[in-house]
């Protein structure tokens, strides 16, 4: 019995951070290498000297996957890579592996610069970082070494974002990463196929929500804007530069332009004019709409959405303004906040979900004084909007992934305990499968039943079809075959080869034998002179056709039938050969050969006792 | 396994592939070589062209749709094309087909409108986005002459709008202007003026030859003129092209797939593509079933372009069958120098004040040309000459070409790491050096400037804007025309044109695999493969002329050494594979695999284990599963377990059973000399068994009265006995003795 081992460094019961280690036929993999936002010391990364306590890593991980560009799924790789030293193959999707080293420069830049933060990565290290990165296609089945392949499955979450398949041998296990199973403004939903892993390793940040349709969340959105803009205030949206923001940006755009709107828009410089020229990039990753419509029309290019300067915070009147970061922890999102918070008829719309410890987070409880640095306090009056626009699955998306890839068992990460376990019940419910939720550190075992593939030869299986299947009899469905088996397994050359017997014997240089009985059944001649009107040949015909009818029954001559490989003949002369016949004296007995290979013994043997008993 | 054949010319192949109670179709290709036999197609009305009179045979019959010119014979009709042998085999046993490269999908609409055609379509993204604006422009561009002879009036009127087109006034017209109005006009009167391409779209294969043979009652005629050598290269069979609802509908059967994706048909064949290193999402497929590796290897380039490169993988696995087609057609062109001489030219032309015209695909090589002509411009200081490149497909091929990031080379790759294009078309575009235009509009005619480099379609010269820039700049040497295009031959495509006085230059850019690459590839071969390939590869010793016919790929098996089977097909040829299928694939569950330990004694070769399962066949995949533990007590039952079965080997000792028979009772049993023994009564009985056998027979006395005969050669023993309790023990003992599997 084998087993898959599974660790999640972080994101077990817990949101952010997302590291989890899968042991799986002999390898080590590393899913996710994220850092956490909520913390500015150690617990930033993920506890690597679990892998090895001193010394390298490289030895103990056989390889880094990374399903996204999100901080909280790659923040801590250039760690990983440059500092902590491992030295093995990282996989990502090409969306990703461009995106993400711009993401994290952004946020080293902010974490070093302004928070002095000491033992970070460098810019360089990013670069050398992603020089270690092997880029994945979608579906493209890639040989990590002779045993372990990986397969990506578009998830829908952000650019670029995918779900992993590893497969080592016969053991399988998929990683979601993070997913969305409904099509939004420009991606399209998550998709697997049904490859029935050992275990599906899944995200849970929407755990217990059935969020509500997609047209209504939307509808909301925009007419909270309009009012909150109709009354002289100002909106902010804290938001990821790549993801969310094209989406909301798209929503904005094609509103303001159906209802003619004048308000401005503005979107923080930088990052952002660079994403849209990630997303016209990479046109390919996007939903089925904007990809048909491209060559005429590409969506990102806005005609109402206009670059934000830091001076036109301070501008009076109405406006929006898209800045990043998401969870105001930190840059243009976090200044404009501070100059805002203090007026109600403002307002902060957060379209995803914060992680605890940042500003964001506070507010979003209900905070009301939030401090900062230099022990300076802001008042928070502004209107705080929670709009669940995070690209995520819900409770009845993760359910729909589980039916359509039919895992064996569940393992639930990213997402907070309580709501796992709500979702834990709900699967085990459902489909009957263990669903479990390991927290940080702890180490869960998942036993697997391998299947072991080999080669079968054709001849075994062609004498196996010969033979009867006597299930068929009794089944109603006659399509599914099943039959007993009698074969040879051998080990050649790394190569696993089930066999005929016979073929077994060649192929191993041994000296066969054949071993065939001839048994004389003697019986009274009286016996032949009664069955003459029809045959002698015929009663024991009719004799194995009521015992046997399900076997293959054939007529040679008048003297002679084949019962499967038994031989039964009629010799009316056996006896005469040494005692001369006198004219018109008949013998006293006759004999019939039943003649069968030993590997037919037990219908030989049948065949003659039976024979033996029905014509006494 | 069977190949049919169902094209011969391997520059347009199409087969399928029959393995494993699957059909695959393998490449699609729509042979263009017809068009050279037509009047080129122009979108106006050519005096020129028109005014030439019919053919006249010696009898002096007229036949109105033959047109001699310059000495050759050319078709006045409709375009037609040469259609891959659909008839070869039944449409609705095709399974699936697979596509290697954007050029060899253009007959798929032909098939994928016949009736009962259910087959999935199997191609990466960019070859279906390339394959779909190639389709396009064909039907865009090639259009029922009686169409054109008809809008000619209303074109006329828009003549004096352009005034570039003043001195050959009947060349232009604005297409898109009246794009409109002709597309309303294509569809009504493809329903109801042209009975010949309803008949085609919906009849079967056998009627439409008929259909058509009463249009065509003079192509006979047409082929001896024109001494058309291949018997399989009928004007008979040729077809109009399809529509663009067959096109859509063709598309739309499309299953896009990735590089190194493992496709599964139906449990009996994995297939799987691999970068073949032509174009962007150009391949080479791997089909596997159970044992046996076939590997199409179509369109395949070594170089390092701006695709993705040719995978490696083909050179690590074990191959059992080969099949090759698309070989280079201009292998002692090294296409380095072919793009230096091309640039040279352009560059020479436009310092003479001269226009270039560069017949092309519209996708494809075009975006390397551009790269390095503008390089080179720049170095020659001519980098503000414009670039034109005109294509009802232009716009789209240059905006997709920029979108695949993951099907190109690193290089390239890296730039869409920094969110740059990675083809410096895309810069140009931008820039305004490089302008896209879907035909000869007005807004070319405004912006148009001399002299420039126009790039424009199609390379046959049969149809196409290409057609009326050759016409229009065919008089004054300064100007140039540079063909890169080996497909078609440069001299018969300029035929129809004579005479002309711009210069023109041949500088064929062909990065296909050539023989010496082939050789290479398959220096080593792990196995002993069938390599199959066209008869037009086949090497013939002495047959080569100096001259055109060294150009192309030749396969000569003697430089194999002998280290693989090759054959050569024709067009309708049937190959059969040279495969024995001897494995199928199984699964073992791991209940039975946990109990079975294969173990090597004294003296044999490999490990190995005995065993009963239980096994279970469906839909092609087998599975192994550990039998019941309850074993049928009842000996009815027992006749149909295969576990009883026991199959004996090793070597017999005679004293070793006599002794094991008396441990089983037979205290007497003992060996009677045949010779002092009465004649044995079952003599006879073991005459014919013993005939050819010289091995020895033993009697053996159980007691008095019950004697057994037992006949034994090197490996059998043939045991003859009446009563059956002593048979019974004998076969103990004689188990005893041997071992068995």
């Amino acid at each position: 019995m084998s087993e898959i081992k599974v660790v999640p460094l972080g994101a077990g019961q817990d949101v952010g951070r997302s590291c989890i280690l899968v042991s799986i036929g002999g390898k080590n993999i590393m899913l996710d290498c994220g850092m956490h936002m909520g913390f500015n010391d150690d617990r930033r990364f993920p506890d690597f000297s679990y892998i090895s306590k001193e010394g390298p890593v490289t030895p103990y991980l056989d390889c880094v996957i990374i399903s996204h560009f999100h901080l909280d799924h790659c923040g801590a790789l250039p760690y990983l890579t440059e500092v902590v030293g491992f030295d093995g193959p990282v996989f990502m999707t090409t969306p990703t592996k461009s995106i993400c080293p711009i993401l994290l420069e952004d946020y080293r830049k902010i974490t070093v610069d302004k928070f002095a933060v000491q033992n970070f990565f460098k810019a360089e290290d990013i670069k050398a970082c992603m020089k270690k990165v092997r880029t994945v296609n979608l579906h493209e089945v890639v040989q990590v070494d002779e045993e372990m392949t990986i397969k990506a499955y578009y998830a829908g979450h952000v650019l670029g974002a995918a779900m992993f398949e590893v497969r080592v041998g016969q053991q399988s296990f998929v990683y979601t990463g993070d997913y969305n199973m409904t099509p939004d403004r420009h991606l399209g939903a998550a998709w697997i196929d049904k490859c029935r892993p050992d275990i599906l390793i899944t995200e849970s940040t929407y755990a217990t929500t059935i969020r509500d349709s997609k047209r209504c969340r939307e509808r909301d959105f925009i007419k909270k804007i309009h009012t909150c803009l109709d009354k002289g205030g100002k909106v902010l949206i804290p938001v990821f530069a790549l993801g969310r923001a094209q989406e909301l940006c798209i929503l904005l755009e094609t509103y303001w332009e159906r209802m003619q709107l004048q308000y401005p828009i503005y979107f923080s410089l930088g990052l952002t004019e660079k994403a849209n020229n990630y997303y016209q990039l990479f046109i390919t990753w996007t939903s089925q709409k904007i990809k048909k419509t491209f060559v005429e029309r590409n969506m990102f290019e806005y005609k109402h959405i206009k670059p934000f300067d830091r001076s036109y915070a301070d501008r009076p009147g109405p406006m929006v303004v898209f800045a990043t970061p998401g969870m105001l922890h930190a840059g243009q999102s976090l200044q404009v906040f501070k100059k805002w918070a203090p007026f109600e008829q403002n307002m902060v719309i957060i379209p995803g979900y914060c992680v605890a410890g940042t500003v964001g987070h506070k507010i979003l409880n209900g905070q009301k004084r939030i401090e900062f640095e230099n022990k300076q306090f802001v008042d928070v009056k502004l209107s705080v909007e929670y709009m669940s626009f995070s690209a995520h699955a819900d409770a009845k998306g993760i359910m729909q992934l589980i039916r359509n890839c039919e895992p064996k068992n569940v393992v639930l990460v990213h997402g907070e305990n309580v709501k796992m376990d709500f979702l834990k019940d709900q699967i085990v419910k459902e489909f009957g499968i263990d669903c479990l939720k390991p927290a940080n550190g702890e180490s869960i075992t998942i036993k697997t039943k391998p299947i072991v593939q080999a080669s079968i030869s054709v001849e075994l299986l062609k004498k196996e079809r010969s033979t009867f299947n006597f299930d068929s009899l009794f089944d109603d469905k006659p399509l599914k075959k099943q039959k007993s088996l009698h074969g040879v397994l051998l080990l050649d050359q790394n190569c696993i080869k089930v066999v005929h017997p016979k073929e077994a014997i060649n192929q191993l240089g041994l000296v066969s034998q054949q071993i065939k009985f001839n048994s004389i059944l003697k019986l009274k001649y009286q016996i032949l002179i009664d069955q003459n009107n029809k045959g002698i040949l015929n009663t024991i015909n009719e004799i194995l056709l009521k015992e046997l009818d399900d076997l293959e029954i054939e007529l040679v001559d008048d003297l002679k039938l084949l019962i499967e490989n038994v031989e039964v003949e009629v010799k009316k002369d056996l006896y005469i050969a040494n005692k001369p016949v006198k004219d018109g004296l008949l013998p006293d007995h006759f004999g019939i050969v039943i003649s069968w290979n030993l590997e037919d013994e037990e219908l030989g043997s049948y065949v003659y006792s039976m024979l033996k008993e029905k014509l006494k | 396994m069977r190949l049919y054949c169902l094209s011969g010319d391997p520059n347009y192949p199409c087969f399928v592939l029959a393995a494993k109670g699957c059909n695959i179709m393998l490449d699609c290709a729509l042979n263009l070589q017809s068009l050279q036999h037509f009047i080129p197609q122009m979108l106006v009305q050519n005096q020129r062209f028109e005014s030439i009179p019919s053919h006249r045979s010696p009898n002096g019959t007229v036949y109105d749709n033959i047109k001699e010119l310059n000495n050759r014979f050319y078709l006045n009709s409709p375009l037609e094309f040469s259609v891959p042998q659909f008839n070869l085999i039944n449409i609705e046993d095709i399974d699936a087909v697979l596509i290697s490269n954007s050029n060899f999908m253009l007959a798929l609409p032909y098939l994928t409108r016949l009736k009962g055609f259910r087959a999935n379509i199997y191609c990466t993204e960019p070859l279906m986005h390339f394959g779909r604006m190639l389709m396009q422009e064909l039907t865009h561009l090639v259009k029922n002459n009686q169409i054109v002879n008809d809008k000619n009036s209303e074109e006329k009127a828009h003549l004096h709008k352009f005034p570039l087109f003043h001195g050959l006034s009947h060349l232009s017209l604005d297409l898109n202007q009246q794009e409109k109005a002709i597309e309303q006009r294509d569809d009504s009167q493809e329903s109801c003026s042209n009975p010949k391409l309803i008949k085609l779209d919906h009849s079967e294969p056998a009627d439409q030859v008929a259909s058509q043979t009463s249009q065509k009652s003079n192509y006979s005629i047409f082929s001896q003129l024109l001494n058309i050598q291949d018997a399989h290269f009928k004007p008979l069979n040729w077809k109009f092209l399809y529509s663009k609802k067959d096109v859509e509908d063709c598309v739309s059967r499309i299953k896009l797939i990735d590089f190194s994706e493992v496709i599964d048909i139906f449990g009996s064949v994995k297939v799987q593509a691999k970068s073949s290193g032509y174009s962007i999402g150009s391949c080479y497929w791997i089909i596997e079933s159970d044992c046996d590796t076939i590997c199409y290897l179509s369109k395949s380039s070594l170089l390092n372009s701006h695709s993705k490169l040719f995978d490696q993988y083909l050179k690590n696995q074990i191959i059992d069958c080969l099949i090759l087609t698309g070989l280079n057609q201009t292998q002692l062109n090294e296409p380095e120098q072919m793009i230096q001489d091309f640039c040279k030219a352009c560059v020479l032309t436009l310092k003479n004040q001269g226009n270039v015209l560069i017949p092309v695909q519209p996708s494809g090589k075009i975006y390397d040309l551009i790269e390095f002509l503008y390089g080179f411009l720049c170095d020659s200081s001519l980098g503000n000459t414009p670039i034109y490149f005109m294509s009802h497909v232009a716009e789209q091929s240059l905006a997709y070409s920029n979108i695949f990031a993951e099907w190109l080379c690193d290089s390239k790759q890296a730039l869409v790491y920094a969110a740059e294009c990675p083809f410096q078309h895309g810069e140009l575009f931008k820039n305004g050096l490089l302008k896209t235009y879907p035909g000869i509009t007005s807004k070319f005619n405004d912006e148009f400037m001399q002299p420039c480099i126009l790039f424009a379609s199609h390379p046959s010269l049969r149809f196409g804007e290409v057609c009326h820039f050759i016409e229009l700049w065919k008089n004054s040497p300064n100007n140039s025309f540079i063909f890169t295009d080996s497909e078609f031959n440069y001299l018969d495509a300029l035929a129809p044109f004579q005479p002309i006085y711009a210069n023109y230059y041949y500088f064929p850019i062909d990065t296909s695999l050539t023989s010496g690459q082939i050789y290479k590839l398959l220096k080593e071969p792990k196995y002993f493969p069938q390599i199959i390939a066209s008869n037009h590869y086949r090497y013939i010793p002495g047959e080569c002329q100096p001259g055109l016919n060294d150009h192309v790929s030749k396969i000569d098996a003697f430089k194999f050494f002998g280290k693989v089977d090759l054959s050569f097909y024709h067009q309708n040829d049937v190959i059969k594979l040279a495969l024995k299928r001897k494995y199928e694939n199984c699964e073992i569950e791991s209940d039975l695999a946990q109990i079975l330990f294969p173990k090597k004694s004294m003296g044999d070769t490999v490990p190995f284990v005995t065993f009963n399962a239980q096994l279970m066949s469906k839909n092609n995949s087998h599975v192994l599963r550990a039998a019941p533990k309850t074993i049928p007590v009842n000996r009815r039952d027992r006749i149909k377990e295969s576990n009883f079965k026991k199959y004996p080997y090793g070597k017999f000792n005679l004293d070793k059973f006599l002794n094991v028979l008396r441990q089983f009772g037979l205290s007497e049993a003992k060996l009677m000399d045949r010779d002092v023994a009465q004649d044995g009564l079952l003599t006879s009985l073991m005459e014919k068994d013993a005939a050819n056998d010289n091995g020895l027979r033993y009697l053996v006395e159980i007691d008095a009265s019950n004697k057994i005969d037992i006949d034994m050669g090197s490996n059998r023993i043939n045991v003859l006995c009446e009563n059956d309790d002593f048979r019974v023990k004998i076969k103990d003992a004689l188990l005893r003795c041997l071992k068995t599997l």
